[in-house]
């Protein structure tokens, strides 16, 4: 397991990060955000990862999302986060001469990531709110850093 | 020697949102990716045919950041709307991250059904 640590970039020059995403995510992420199995790819969210003494928090960008379509699965180590942002405009009438510019991916995606150390998977939250996911995976107990007090006589 | 007028250099880093543009026959919708911006942060503004989209997003600065490939910085596009657009009606909605802007077209660019006699 080599997590990669984030050498501060306090100000982040502008962000291209889409057309070399995976170079990035190799360098960042290391093996954390590796793909455990990819066929059929369509779009990649961005993701974070944080450490406290007592969780480990993934936070992802999905805007314009259903909470519903969204699952997320534990096993082992390993988080899963997967779903599916439907197109609402597929059945919409639209100007057929009209102007249209689609940036915007849709369809399924599917992302794992490895938690060092590994987490306690029954009291695993998530929260999605302005399409921001946010999981927070308790530490496992001998996870946790320990303070030892030593007596000195 | 000092100037009448100073500029402020103000060197702020923005990253475009991904957006979709949609023309229908009345309206043109326009969709902008901005996660992590709280309906509060957003700043729609129309200035003469000017669309400026801007959006600051509020991080979780809890703890320690150990990889990272969302962007620190805040949202900014700038669109520049033809005349077709009316320049002074347009509605805005905020809803898990993501921003609609609907814009109206003026009435004469509105296709019109004409009966034949």
């Amino acid at each position: 397991m080599a997590l990669v640590r984030w050498n501060d970039r306090g100000e982040l020059a502008p962000w291209s990060a889409l057309q070399d995403l995976e170079s990035q995510m190799q360098r960042f992420f290391g093996d954390f955000g590796r793909d455990l199995n990819w066929p059929d790819r369509t779009w990649l969210p961005t993701a974070d990862l944080r450490e406290t003494d007592d969780h480990y928090i993934v936070e992802m960008d999905l805007p314009g999302m259903r909470k519903e379509d969204v699952e997320l699965t534990a096993i082992d180590n390993v988080l899963t986060i997967k779903g599916e942002r439907k197109d609402e405009h597929k059945d919409e009438k639209e100007d057929e001469r009209g102007y249209r510019r689609f940036e915007r991916r849709y369809g399924r995606f599917e992302r794992s990531f490895e938690i060092p150390g590994g987490f306690n998977a029954d009291n695993v939250e998530a929260h999605y709110e302005n399409g921001v996911l946010r999981v927070t995976l308790p530490k496992r107990e001998e996870a946790k850093p320990k303070q030892i007090s030593v007596n000195v006589n | 020697m000092t100037t009448a007028v100073q500029e402020r250099q103000e060197q702020k880093t923005y990253v475009a949102p991904r957006v979709n543009i949609i023309e229908h026959a009345d309206t043109v919708t326009l969709e902008a990716e901005l996660p992590g911006v709280p309906k509060d942060q957003v700043d729609v503004q129309l200035n003469k045919n000017e669309l400026t989209i801007t959006g600051h997003r509020v991080h979780n600065e809890e703890g320690q950041l150990r990889a990272s490939e969302r962007p620190r910085a805040d949202f900014r596009r700038v669109f520049t709307l033809s005349r077709a657009i009316d320049q002074e009606k347009v509605d805005a909605h905020m809803e898990n991250g993501l921003l609609t802007v609907t814009l109206y077209k003026t009435d004469n660019m509105r296709p019109r059904k004409i009966d034949i006699k």
